[in-house]
């Protein structure tokens, strides 16, 4: 306590006091004297460090090199997270413009009375079930009986071709 | 008769310098390249880093030496230069920290230590809070004046007092406990 009411009163610059005081107090004697040498040590054994061979050198070089560009604290990106939400936005827009066209069949199909799913499902092609069988039987077949059904194929296609449009010689 | 060269002091040299005379820069650099270099290596702890922020702090006073009123010592200047460096430089090392993380971590006390730099007063004074050690550093060992070390570390003389006033009791304390440990058998 009386160390710290000390300290305070060195820190603070109150001189005549503490003198006063340590005069007649032997520890407050000691504890002075401990913190005198201890300012004295710090005084006189602060580390220098050696400087590096050729330091005034480089510190004019780099000053004849002209101004350097400091490099840009790093921050939070909020400039490239402004511009990629933008872009986000900006698709998400384009998108949902393309989805909501005013379809008109949907409408022509309403008025008459037809969903819009009958009015798809009437503008696909139709097909049997015999004949994706047919169309579908020979995909097991091996690679030489599909070849020959190619070439037969390709026979009757030219048969036909040279039977209907080619014109017969005159006699 | 040879005539004695006047020994210019270094604000009479900063304002040649002001001028365009770089010479006058180079006798600043040389009279304070190893002082500089010094504080910074207690800052950032690493001899390669502390040189070049210590250049730094030189190309960066040169460059705004016009700023330079007179009106503070170029020292303390110059010092408040190469702390911001040095500070920017921890900063931009670990971006994502607060500068207080940097103020706890600017001198970290070192494990192991053998010889004569254990005994070093300054090694124990590097295991106190890195505010502490830097007030005692610049006014131990630079011999800076409280209102010099307040200009340096942006803050006022009474916090400056405080604070220094902390560390000598705190290595009061660190030297009594050493020399404790040092006596027994």
């Amino acid at each position: 306590m009386l160390k710290c009411w000390i300290h305070k009163l060195r820190a603070f610059g109150a001189g005549h006091q503490k003198d006063g005081h340590v005069a007649g107090c032997p520890q407050c004697a000691e504890e002075e004297r401990a913190v005198a040498s201890i300012e004295e040590r710090l005084r006189n054994s602060a580390p220098r460090a050696e400087i590096p061979f050729g330091f005034t050198n480089r510190v004019f070089s780099r000053i004849a090199r002209g101004p350097e560009r400091e490099p840009r604290a790093q921050s939070f990106p909020w400039i490239r997270m402004a511009i990629g939400t933008g872009f986000i936005l900006l698709g998400s827009f384009v998108i949902h413009k393309s989805s909501t066209k005013p379809a008109t069949e949907p409408v022509l199909a309403a008025q008459q009375g037809n969903s819009s799913r009958d009015i798809v499902f009437a503008n696909l092609p139709r097909i049997s079930s015999r004949e994706i069988g047919q169309l579908t039987v020979r995909l097991d077949q091996p690679l030489e009986t599909e070849l020959q059904s190619v070439i037969s194929d390709t026979r009757q296609a030219i048969q036909f071709v040279a039977s209907n449009f080619i014109p017969e010689p005159a006699n | 008769v040879q005539v004695e060269p006047i020994e210019e002091t270094l604000e009479q040299l900063a304002e040649k310098a002001k001028t365009g005379c770089q010479q006058s820069y180079e006798k600043i650099v040389v009279a304070l390249q190893e002082r500089v270099f010094s504080y910074v290596l207690q800052l950032v702890r690493n001899e390669e880093d502390a040189e070049d922020l210590a250049q730094e702090t030189f190309v960066k006073a040169y460059r705004h030496i016009k700023s330079f009123d007179g009106r503070a010592k170029f020292t303390t200047w110059l010092y408040s230069i190469a702390k911001n460096t040095a500070f920017n430089h921890l900063r931009r090392k670990k971006p994502q920290e607060p500068l207080e993380y940097h103020q706890d971590s600017l001198v970290a006390p070192k494990e192991q230590q053998v010889g004569d730099e254990r005994d070093s007063i300054w090694t124990l004074a590097r295991q106190l809070k890195p505010r502490l050690f830097e007030v005692l550093w610049l006014h131990y060992a630079e011999g800076f004046s409280m209102k010099e070390m307040a200009e340096i570390t942006k803050s006022n003389s009474v916090t400056v007092r405080v604070l220094l006033h902390r560390a000598r009791v705190a290595l009061r304390k660190k030297c009594r406990i050493y020399e404790k440990e040092q006596f027994v058998p």
